[in-house]
């Protein structure tokens, strides 16, 4: 562990126990942050905070489900507690539904990817935003969307419906907090998640068909690529970026 | 004559939802006007108390009341409206809502939350699947209109703008899947106030005012649905047009 940019800051990542979760909170915590790795099991939470204090790092796994506002609450509560303040709320916890198509999907597959990003943000940001108001102008709420919530998706729509509400809230929060210095920005993000690798595995043209579509050529890893995204959005020279989606992708998505 | 020569002939089918919202009226009178046959989908009586002393559609069939969020109810709606209509071109899909009132994120509670998020993208959601079933597995026109909210953002109305902005991306991935089937899903963004009424509170999302004076109104909004739902926009999905009268000009 070497970097500063974060030191003395404390972040919540929720789903942090693999994939895209676990980038951001390893890069976090590279750049000098406490972070509580929250995660539905500490089974997957647990390796990912030892192997950060391992590094030299500082961080405690608490197992979380963001579908219970209870138990956000907890997380958040367990986190000032531990290190005193929290500057940095990231919420990527996500489970979704097998592919779909608008015209059959019920409620059986609606209720997960609804109450894992969207309930799951509104409790995060319900929870943490006391005390993001604390920090004297360095709260940061981040979400992690998709590029699907920007063009739709032929395969998962309501994925891309919710991953579309995530960027409308952060909107929405950026106006809401910005008077309180907190800002609230999305990452959208096309990485090796466990969920994009098992595709890979179910249909191994998939992962070549990704990459062509991006001007870089290959799919992100999500330490490498995403995670300094998240560390920069939670620095402070990012004090004055708000509202926006930072779409990750390697330049798939140009449609702005 | 080819089928599709002969289908462009006949009088256009077509369901509107929210009928008795501050859309609805114009909706109807500009789709009935340019020679559509408009069966109505409402979750209230028609004409609703709602909208008390408002303006009657004057090109109104067939009528049916259904709750939007009962999915079988809907489904059972849109059958009747297409056996009633003897079959469905175009669906427009525009509910009344009740002017949300703002409230922060942090300060809602989870009954709050829930009205203002799930239940306009389920309702969306069993009209989209209404609409498909009732095509029949043939081509059609699907228009959702929505407030420019959900593109914006809303400070005070976020909820509200999650769901605004997840039914215009529902509506990208349902012309995604139905394309096939030549089935077109497009949305019409609307000035806040068009959409709710005028007791929406919402702050200004441009320095600038309306590049056009005037037409952000119901009658000007409607004019562009109907040329959505007609048959020469069948090139046109996935699109969201923006009928605020050149307020948000963001791409």
């Amino acid at each position: 562990m070497s970097g500063s940019v974060l030191a003395g800051r404390t972040a919540v990542v929720t789903g942090a126990g693999q994939g895209v979760g676990e980038g951001i909170a390893r890069a976090l915590a590279a750049a000098g942050a406490n972070v509580v790795v929250a995660a539905r099991r500490s089974a997957t939470g647990g390796p990912v905070a030892d192997a950060i204090v391992a590094d030299g790092g500082s961080a405690v796994c608490i197992e979380t489900d963001v579908t219970d506002a209870a138990s956000v609450d907890a997380t958040v509560a367990e986190a000032v507690r531990l290190f005193g303040s929290l500057e940095i709320m990231v919420h990527n916890a996500f489970r979704g539904a097998p592919r779909h198509r608008v015209e059959d999907a019920g409620e059986k597959a609606w209720l997960p990817n609804s109450r894992t990003a969207v309930w799951g943000s509104f409790y995060c940001a319900r929870a943490a935003f006391p005390h993001l108001r604390e920090t004297g102008r360095r709260g940061r709420l981040v979400l992690v969307s998709s590029p699907a919530g920007v063009e739709g998706s032929a395969s998962l729509p309501l994925y891309a419906a919710v991953k579309a509400a995530q960027r409308a809230l952060a909107k929405s929060l950026a106006g809401e907090w910005g008077p309180d210095g907190i800002t609230v920005n999305c990452v959208a993000p096309v990485a090796e998640s466990p969920a994009l690798v098992g595709a890979f595995e179910r249909d191994p043209a998939l992962r070549d068909a990704i990459a062509a579509r991006t001007a870089l050529g290959r799919v992100g890893d999500p330490t490498r690529d995403i995670g300094p995204v998240a560390v920069w959005l939670a620095s402070d020279g990012a004090s004055y970026v708000t509202g926006q989606t930072v779409v990750c992708d390697g330049g798939g998505f140009l449609g702005l | 004559m080819s089928d599709e020569a002969a289908r462009e002939q006949r009088r256009r089918r077509v369901v509107v939802t929210g009928a008795s919202g501050p859309l609805g009226p114009a909706l109807v009178n500009v789709l009935a006007a340019g020679g559509a046959d408009v069966g109505i989908l409402d979750d209230a009586p028609f004409p609703s108390a709602r909208r008390p002393g408002g303006p009657a559609p004057v090109g109104v069939g067939p009528v049916v009341v259904a709750d939007l969020g009962d999915r079988e109810g809907v489904r059972r709606a849109f059958a009747e409206l297409a056996g009633a209509l003897g079959g469905l071109d175009a669906y427009v899909h525009a509910p009344a809502v009740e002017p949300p009132p703002a409230a922060g994120l942090a300060g809602m509670d989870d009954s709050d939350f829930a009205r203002a998020w799930e239940a306009p993208v389920l309702a969306t959601l069993w009209c989209l699947q209404g609409a498909f079933a009732a095509f029949g597995g043939g081509p059609g026109s699907v228009v959702v209109v929505l407030p420019t909210l959900g593109m914006s953002g809303a400070p005070g109305l976020a909820a509200t703008s999650a769901a605004t902005e997840a039914q215009r991306v529902l509506a990208k991935s349902a012309a995604r899947q139905w394309g096939g089937s030549g089935i077109t899903v497009n949305c019409v963004a609307v000035e806040p106030r068009t959409f709710f009424g005028p007791g929406v509170a919402v702050a200004p999302v441009s320095l600038a005012p309306p590049a056009l004076e005037g037409c952000a109104d119901a009658a000007s909004v409607a004019e562009v649905v109907a040329m959505l739902a007609g048959a020469g926009a069948r090139a046109l999905t996935g699109a969201t047009l923006c009928a605020d009268g050149g307020v948000w000009m963001a791409p």
